[in-house]
């Protein structure tokens, strides 16, 4: 019942906004929810950190947009050679950072390569066309529709959400899905029943980037620019609120997480920074107090309510 | 091979490396101690020369005043960070810290950018005189802050070595259950913990404002250093964590003048993930300082 | 055939000797108990036989096949299951879903399959849920089915260990210390299981425990271990009867 509902919504959303502005942001969180479930991937399902998942995003955008200035090749294509090759540099990171190292010092490690990334998309000018980014990159069409209108784009980032999320609904029940979980709760154990920790832990990983690669393709196409602060932290601290803020583990917690940011930080009167640290502070609060997120907070104080309403029936 | 610019550089590493050697330590003990990454450490850095430069821009404090006080109000701070960042989720999840710490960073970065802008700002030094030997120049400067960054340091040294609170400290590190039993306080560990690690933080800043400017991203590359201590000096390792942030800091300013400027830093990290993934144990791993 | 060969396997960890030339044979459908005092070297065997650490040197030989330095998904993909010391379970997941876990090996479904619910994929998860339901009601843990293992009283998780592991349909089952924290009540039950275990499912058994009823119970072969070298080995009564067995270590286990 409350699918039907939300599929309402998600189709109607559009039209309930009063601008272009807000239409904007509505297609842009699209994106940032399905970057959100990438991190969630790494964070929710392999119970690890990944400190520079931003650069798989960053990868993505960066190899889309090169294809499309530089080649005359259909920008579907494009997104799925960037999601290729962010996939694949997702697996060789997690290679080599995966045999040996858990919990914090993979959180570090990943920085470090981020940080090592964004320097050189940075300084790269005949690459990367350095500080000022690329532009000019091609919309994407289909015949008969060119996706450059907030409302188009809304609906074309809503296909690829509902995509993401049928895969990640399946791939939890699958045989995968369900190996992963148990190297999450118990790795020896996980290994003592014949799951291959380490292949499991590599391929999760490789998936994250992955979809991290198809928000960063995507992003680059509606946007047409792309610019080196992708690679930057804080693109990486907007990941990590979205899925603080949502609620880690689940599929419902990054998306209002995704929401949550890009409405808040793009709506809130302040200046850039003065933004950054309500986040700052609003994360901090989370953190400390429900540090389950704001998701399964949310669904906790809804099921109290619920059950205190129908007990209220009860008695009269 | 011009051998005057080679020493000169090497000597602008070792100021750098001076004031990285506080980082370092800083780190190690609060990772050794608290067994937390801090992710703010190098807006703490930060601040140390920020609020020493708004004292004397502002209140027209000396600079000796200044930088004093700086140090020991951010040192203060560092019990709040302890109380209301660290000691609530330490045990709840071993990665909130590194997120709590992280929105910190975010927090004192952003804030102080609003207050301070972006611009760089100079310290000024009461002294002007320098060193000439065979065309490298030692100004009064730089011996200064390699003089107070190597003497923080041993004295940091002989603390944990001799002075009562800083073996309660250090039996912390190796046997936090033994230290208990034997009746070490160590909620109040933590605290001075915090406090000493923020107080050479901040002093870092200064120096490295003294050295360099200060400015909001100064805290930027400094938390590599930090990773790096953490992973390749082991635990417990003074020595190796003074070793690394010479290193750095010689090759930070090495790579800027006869490699490319621009990747200084991504050197260093390409340096560091090398190094962790050849020997995840560390380099040098065994006990000392 | 023996089902299990540990020939001349010797550990040692940066100077410590933990193990030292140990052999020892595990006939089919046997119960084979180790026993030694702390620090012997049994749960080290134990995690070399399963591929948790690899011997220094030494074969182990399963079923004629040699296992040696295989890693511990592929010792349990050749049909070796074990529980562990201290409780392992998947905290968060039910008992219900922990079972499931540990029918890995046995179901085949691609992921590909799963995205596309196939039919091949529908009919194994039936397999899958009926394999649960009997191990479930084999351990009586039919009315715990959907509470989070965490949330188990510790009885229970040791149950539920148990269940993961024969829901990978061993041939060879090691137990390390599955009797301890358990009441007299709880270890006649756990004897009871261990023999229809075997008797039933035709599984073999080695089992690593101080408690010695429940050895004495068991067992129909007995090795003792001290100090990473093996001293003694026989039934129950000859190892009962063995004056240096009895001189050393009998004396500091309660019967019971």
């Amino acid at each position: 019942m409350s699918i039907v509902a939300l599929a309402f919504l998600a189709v109607v959303a559009p039209f309930g906004l009063w601008n272009d502005y807000l239409r904007d942001l509505l297609a842009l969180s699209m994106i940032f929810a399905i970057l959100a479930l990438s991190l969630n991937v790494v964070v929710g399902y392999m119970g690890e950190m990944c400190f520079g998942h931003q650069m798989f995003f960053g990868i993505g955008a960066y190899t889309s947009a090169l294809l499309s200035i530089h080649t005359g090749i259909s920008p579907w294509l494009g997104i799925l050679i960037a999601v290729a090759g962010a996939a694949g540099f997702g697996f060789l990171v997690g290679l080599v950072a995966l045999r040996a190292m858990r919990g914090v010092y993979l959180a570090i490690v990943t920085f470090g390569l981020g940080a090592i990334l964004w320097q050189i998309v940075f300084n790269e000018h005949r690459l990367t066309g350095g500080a000022r980014g690329i532009s000019g990159i091609s919309r994407l069409s289909l015949p008969g529709v060119v996706f450059n209108d907030e409302v188009s784009l809304y609906y074309l980032g809503l296909v690829f959400l509902v995509a993401t999320l049928y895969f990640f609904v399946r791939w939890e029940r699958s045989r995968f899905g369900r190996a992963i979980v148990a190297v999450r709760e118990n790795e020896e154990l996980a290994r003592s029943v014949g799951i291959n920790s380490y292949i499991y832990l590599v391929l999760t990983f490789t998936i994250a980037a992955a979809f991290a690669g198809l928000a960063g393709s995507l992003y680059a196409h509606f946007l047409t620019v792309v610019n080196p602060y992708l690679f930057a932290p804080p693109y990486l601290l907007a990941m990590i609120i979205m899925v603080i803020v949502g609620g880690k583990g689940t599929l419902g917690g990054p998306i209002l997480g995704a929401f949550i940011y890009t409405f808040g930080l793009n709506l809130l009167p302040f200046s850039k920074e003065i933004d950054i640290v309500v986040f700052g502070v609003v994360l901090l609060a989370l953190i400390l107090l429900a540090p389950q997120g704001a998701y399964p907070y949310l669904r906790t104080l809804a099921t109290r309510l619920v059950t205190r309403a129908s007990r209220r029936n009860q008695l009269v | 091979m011009n051998w005057t610019m080679f020493v000169q550089t090497l000597w602008y590493g070792v100021a750098d490396g001076a004031s990285y050697m506080l980082v370092a330590s800083g780190l190690l003990i609060t990772f050794g101690i608290l067994r937390i990454f801090n992710m703010g450490y190098g807006e703490i850095f930060m601040l140390g020369a920020m609020l020493t430069f708004t004292l004397i821009r502002f209140a027209s404090f000396p600079l000796l005043a200044a930088a004093a006080l700086a140090v020991v109000a951010v040192a203060l701070f560092g019990i709040l960070v302890n109380r209301v960042i660290v000691q609530p989720v330490i045990h709840v999840h071993e990665m909130l810290p590194l997120l709590s710490t992280l929105a910190l960073s975010l927090i004192l970065l952003n804030g102080g950018s609003a207050i301070w802008t972006y611009n760089a700002f100079s310290l000024g030094f009461p002294f002007s005189w320098m060193i000439r030997l065979g065309g490298v120049t030692f100004s009064a400067i730089t011996i200064t802050v390699v003089v107070v960054g190597l003497g923080t340091v041993i004295g940091l040294w002989l603390w944990l070595s001799k002075a009562r609170f800083g073996k309660a400290m250090r039996a912390t590190v190796q046997n936090i259950t033994g230290a208990r039993l034997v009746g070490i306080d160590t909620k109040r560990v933590y605290d001075v913990t915090m406090v000493i690690a923020c107080g050479l933080a901040a002093l870092g800043g200064v120096l490295s404002a003294l050295f360099r400017s200060a400015e909001i991203s100064m805290g930027q590359g400094v938390l590599v250093i930090g990773f790096a201590v953490v992973i390749a000096a082991g635990m417990g390792n003074l020595l190796g964590a003074v070793l690394i942030a010479l290193i750095f800091g010689v090759t930070e300013n090495l790579v800027a003048v006869y490699g490319a400027p621009l990747y200084s830093r991504a050197v260093l990290y390409a340096i560091m993930l090398i190094i962790l993934v050849l020997r995840p144990q560390g380099l040098f791993t065994g006990k000392g300082g | 055939m023996q089902m299990l060969n540990i020939e001349g396997i010797s550990k040692n960890f940066r100077g410590l000797q933990a193990l030292k030339k140990v052999n020892i044979d595990v006939l089919p459908n046997q119960v084979l108990g180790l026993i030694g005092p702390n620090g012997s070297g049994k749960t080290t065997l134990l995690n070399v036989v399963t591929g948790f650490l690899r011997p220094t040197e030494g074969i182990v030989r399963f079923k004629g096949e040699s296992i040696t330095g295989l890693k511990a998904h592929e010792v349990a993909r050749k049909g070796i299951a074990r529980t562990f010391q201290l409780t392992s379970v998947f905290p968060n997941l039910t008992v219900a879903e922990n079972i499931v876990r540990a029918r890995h090996l046995r179901s085949t479904s691609s992921t590909l399959r799963s995205l596309l619910q196939t039919k091949g994929y529908r009919d194994e998860q039936a397999m899958i849920e009926l394999k649960c339901s009997e191990l479930m009601d084999l351990l009586e843990m039919e009315k715990k089915k959907e509470v989070l293992a965490r949330h188990l009283a510790f009885g229970e998780q040791r149950k539920l260990e148990i269940a993961i592991a024969l829901a990978t349909e061993p041939e060879l089952l090691l137990m390390d210390e599955p009797a301890a924290g358990m009441n007299p009540d709880e270890q006649k039950r756990l004897i009871r299981l261990v023999k229809l275990i075997v008797q039933q499912m035709g599984i073999t058994v080695m089992i690593v425990e101080h408690n010695m009823r429940v050895i004495m119970g068991l067992c129909d072969s007995i090795a003792v271990l001290d100090y990473g070298v093996k001293m003694a080995e026989g039934t129950p009564l000859e190892i009962a009867h063995d004056e240096r067995v009895i001189s050393a270590y009998l004396g500091e286990y309660e019967l019971g």
